[in-house]
């Protein structure tokens, strides 16, 4: 049993009482601080000891070697990192000399914790030197939501006894971080990323510019310090190719505190030069001096109050899943609130993990809860999408195909992975990018994004479609050699959730169409191609296992052999114990894929099919992915096993609070902690768009009392509270604000004035709750 | 006010000019034949043009895309429920035998609280313009009489 870091369940922050050295890296990613642009994971100040250390600027990337053991057509040659840039983190502090470092001397007590109002991580710790020197220990650290360059450091130490003091509060480049690959190319190419272009100071601080070796990226940090100390105090500032150094030192008495508040910016380009990197990160830093911390910390608290008016989820008569829920929703806004084009990674800013690579996990399950959040960040990280669209065009070309092909994994566009059967093959993302971009418009009522560059977008992922799939004798319409979300099955024919997604992509570029003729026909799409997408799309062929009363994920599923489940007892994941040679040829799922399709699309099934199919994908699948959970909860909950989807609810939300894939260290699971939300909302809430109309139909498991959740749709704020006898919906906007829903399967209209309330009836589940391969129940929820 | 687009298609046959009319599914016009065919159409929001409108019912009713060619507007009847229609002819073939329709759900037999599902059109089939004529429902006729003076 890996130990367990024991948060305090509390509702709007994440403490950690007491500093577990083992646990340092995890850590460091519960308590990473980002913007979406600037992302600084939870590094203690003095930089040592590290678990790994991580400074990031969103898409600021080192390409490297793509190494092959034997290469093929089509391969990508290039990878993507992202890269550990400067390190502006940096306090080190000395007492009467001796650094303090929590590993040596007397710590006498030590928290941190994450205020999910204030957007603020701090610290404090009590620690005797080796020498018998006791100081106290104060920082409050920010990375600002509302000025996208800027950090802040305010960093306090109090003598309670006389002691010299010196602060050292640095910039440092090219710091060691562990490789991700054992490659030694990889590693090579990934060491010392960063070459010295500028260094500039003054007295009160620094300003370092280098350039990424390979990818030719100029990143500027600057730092500037404001010290107050009560009596006299030296400070000067020194500065080399890889470092800068501001020091400051004092006499403290007893009970008297040195405040040296560290202000940080950041810039970064692929196109301008030196001079104007250097230049921005400059003017940001003034910026930053012009507001001063108090004015930083104030303005983060504004930004996070409208945030949680928006979307805040209160859960009431379970404390652990209301903590993981908001810090879900916390990581996730940090994760897209300035990226401002580009990419959302997996793990957004809070760890090295996947390279710093975004999947179409950002599309699939961040964007439609940012859509409800925080609508402008989910049009932005669209339009990141709509602005590779040329890159994705060029691989659809390579690949002998239509349209356009968005990468598996990518930072900047190129397609960055080395696995086709999972990557290559996995078609449904360039759906699910299209499938976001048509929720955005009818979650926000905005059409910008369509007609600024999601058309583009719609009309190219549909032409792939149509290159992919191909109708039978009888009219069928098949998508064949494809892999879906589950990683267990690869290159399979007619997945069910690929077709779904792919007619679906197809209605709604033909639906564009109709909407902006002029801008069809720029891309020369004539009336009669998109009335081709809609043929395919009527005739799309699902495949279903009549005898069994159930959908084979893909056509054959259900017939494949069954997996020995017994012989893999404690073998998880089972990517790591068995070939996938064997895993594609057995009924075993790593991942929600079916149970997805029955999520995403919920009119295509019949209550008994929901039923039935849940029972059947229970028993197979593993979770050997994040992504799991948390749709397995939303399905468990729709059909009535709401015990077994409150266990769900508890996975998806403590994935990273209690490590529960054993490697949070490398950053947090975005998806799985968006999931969090979506099993309340969606599972519990019983949220689901149905084309332009919002419904809910909610229903509670016995350990949940209330549950209230905030909405943003189409420019009205939306409240929804659920008890276990009725749902009441209002709206908290203007006079005569008016929104459709369907209501427990009933149309009714909300209205500002007047309230909807329904009653609710239990839910009875119509089959057995279901079993799970053995050992992979989820843990019980309390 | 209604609006609806449809796609009038049309061929040269043996006997001179043929059009592609469907008839409606469902068990109130089961058992009637004249008068009822149409043209694939049907209704389109505000904010859609009604020429991608007429493609998309094409496709939607018949389950094949028209043919490649040049629609040539027809202008616009009013039918008697007020329903607004907009017309385009289109010079092409196409085979309809493995007619695919979209289905459409109604309470039947009504009052039933049976709820049975029926394709749009059950059929589709070429005339030549003197049986249409008598097909075609007649809000649709002056749309026939356009075409045959292009």
């Amino acid at each position: 049993m890996i130990p367990q870091p024991g948060f305090p369940a509390e509702p709007w922050c994440v403490r950690e009482t007491s500093l577990d050295l083992d646990l340092l890296a995890q850590s460091e990613s519960v308590f990473a601080l980002s913007n979406g642009h600037i992302g600084l994971r939870g590094n203690l100040d003095e930089g040592e000891p590290v678990g790994i250390a991580g400074t990031y600027l969103n898409s600021f990337f080192e390409q490297r070697p793509l190494p092959y053991a034997e290469a093929g057509y089509g391969y990508p040659e290039e990878g993507q990192t992202i890269v550990n840039v400067t390190n502006g983190k940096i306090i080190r502090l000395l007492v009467a000399d001796e650094p303090f470092d929590v590993r040596y001397g007397q710590l006498n007590a030590h928290e941190r914790t994450l205020d999910l109002r204030a957007g603020t991580l701090t610290r404090s710790a009590d620690w005797t030197s080796p020498a018998g020197r006791r100081v106290l220990v104060r920082s409050t650290r920010l990375v600002s939501f509302q000025h996208r360059s800027v950090a802040a450091i305010c960093y306090e130490v109090e003598a309670v006894e006389r002691t010299q003091i010196i602060v050292q509060s640095e910039l440092v480049a090219n710091e060691h971080v562990p490789s991700p690959s054992g490659d030694p190319r990889v590693a090579a190419a990934l060491d010392h990323p960063l070459v010295h272009l500028s260094s500039d100071l003054d007295e009160h601080g620094a300003l370092l510019v280098h350039r990424t070796r390979s990818s030719g990226l100029t990143m500027a940090a600057g730092m500037h310090h404001d010290v107050t100390a009560p009596g006299r105090f030296a400070e000067e500032t020194d500065a080399r190719d890889d470092w800068a150094r501001t020091t400051v030192t004092c006499i403290l008495l007893p009970g008297e505190i040195l405040r040296v508040v560290k202000l940080l910016s950041y810039g970064w380009s692929s196109q301008r030069s030196t001079e104007a990197v250097r230049d921005q990160a400059a003017a940001a830093l003034v910026g930053a001096r012009y507001e001063g911390w108090e004015s930083l910390l104030a303005g983060q608290r504004d930004y996070l109050d409208t945030f949680w008016d928006n979307i805040d989820v209160e859960v009431e008569g379970d404390p652990v899943l209301q903590q993981a829920v908001r810090f879900g929703l916390f990581h996730v806004l940090q994760a897209g609130a300035r990226a401002e084009q580009r990419a959302l990674p997996a793990k957004g800013l809070t760890g090295p993990g996947y390279d710093g690579h975004a999947f179409w996990d950002t599309e699939g399950y961040v964007l439609p809860l940012l859509m409800y959040a925080l609508p402008g960040a989910a049009a932005d990280a669209l339009q990141w999408r709509a602005s590779i669209l040329d890159l994705a065009k060029q691989r659809a070309q390579t690949l002998g195909l239509s349209g356009a092909a968005f990468p598996w994994r990518t930072i900047r566009g190129q397609e960055c992975s080395a696995y086709w059967p999972a990557g290559t093959a996995a078609f449904h993302l360039n759906a699910v990018v299209a499938s976001a971009i048509e929720r955005y418009r009818v979650i926000t009522g905005d059409d910008s994004l369509e007609r600024d560059g999601g058309f583009e977008v719609l009309v190219e992922t549909a032409r792939l479609w149509c290159s992919l799939g191909h109708h039978d004798r009888a009219g069928g319409w098949h998508v064949d050699g494809v892999t879906g979300p589950d990683e267990y099955s690869a290159v399979a024919d007619d997945n069910v959730f690929t077709n779904l997604m792919a007619a679906r992509n197809l209605r709604i570029a033909a639906a564009a169409c109709t909407r902006h003729p002029e801008l069809a026909h720029r891309l020369g799409v004539s009336e009669q191609e998109s009335a081709e997408w809609l043929v395919h799309a009527r005739a799309v062929h699902l495949p279903y296992d009549a005898e069994l009363g159930v959908h084979p994920q893909s056509a054959g599923f259900t017939r494949y052999a069954e997996w020995d489940f017994e012989a893999f007892r404690g073998r998880y994941p089972l990517l790591l114990h068995a070939p996938y040679v064997l895993l594609y040829a057995r009924q075993v799922c790593k991942q929600a894929d079916l149970v997805l399709a029955m999520h995403w699309f919920p009119s295509a099934f019949t209550p008994a099919q929901k039923a039935r199919n849940v029972d059947h994908y229970e028993r197979i699948t593993v979770r050997d992915s994040s992504l799991s959970a948390c749709t397995q909860s939303v399905l468990c909950a729709e059909v009535g096993h709401l015990e077994l989807a409150h266990d769900y609810a508890h996975e998806a939300a403590l994935v990273d609070l209690q490590d529960l894939h054993h490697n949070s260290r490398d950053g947090l699971h975005m998806a799985s902690l968006a999931g969090a939300w979506s099993t309340l909302v969606e599972g519990f809430g019983g949220l689901r768009e149905h084309g332009e109309v919002l419904g809910f139909d909610p229903a509670l498991p016995a350990g949940i009392d209330r549950l209230t959740f905030r909405l943003r749709r189409q420019g009205l704020r939306l409240l929804v509270e659920v008890t276990h006898t009725e749902v009441t919906c209002s709206l908290r906007d203007g006079a005569d604000g008016r929104l459709r829903l369907r209501l427990c399967g009933e149309d009714a209209e909300l209205t500002t004035a007047t309230p909807v309330v329904r009653p609710l009836a239990r839910r009875v589940p119509l089959l057995q709750r279901p079993t799970q391969p053995p050992g992979r129940a989820p843990r019980p929820h309390s | 006010m209604r609006r609806s687009a449809g796609l009038l298609l049309w061929r040269r046959g043996p006997v001179g000019v043929e059009v592609l009319l469907g008839h409606p599914g469902g068990p109130l016009f089961a058992r009637r034949d004249d008068g009822v065919w149409s043209m694939p159409k049907g209704e389109y929001l505000g904010d859609e043009e009604p020429l991608w409108a007429a493609y998309r019912e094409f496709a939607e009713e018949i389950g094949a895309a028209p043919p490649a060619g040049e629609p040539v507007p027809l202008g616009e009847v009013r039918l008697r429920s007020g329903k607004l229609v907009t017309g385009w002819a289109l010079e092409g073939d196409l085979d309809v035998t493995a007619l695919m329709s979209n289905l459409f759900t109604v309470q039947w037999p009504p009052r039933s609280g049976r709820f049975q599902q029926f394709p749009e059109l059950d059929r589709a089939q070429w005339f030549d313009l003197a049986t249409a004529r008598r097909k075609i429902s007649p809000g649709q006729l002056p749309l026939l009489d356009r075409l045959a003076a292009l």
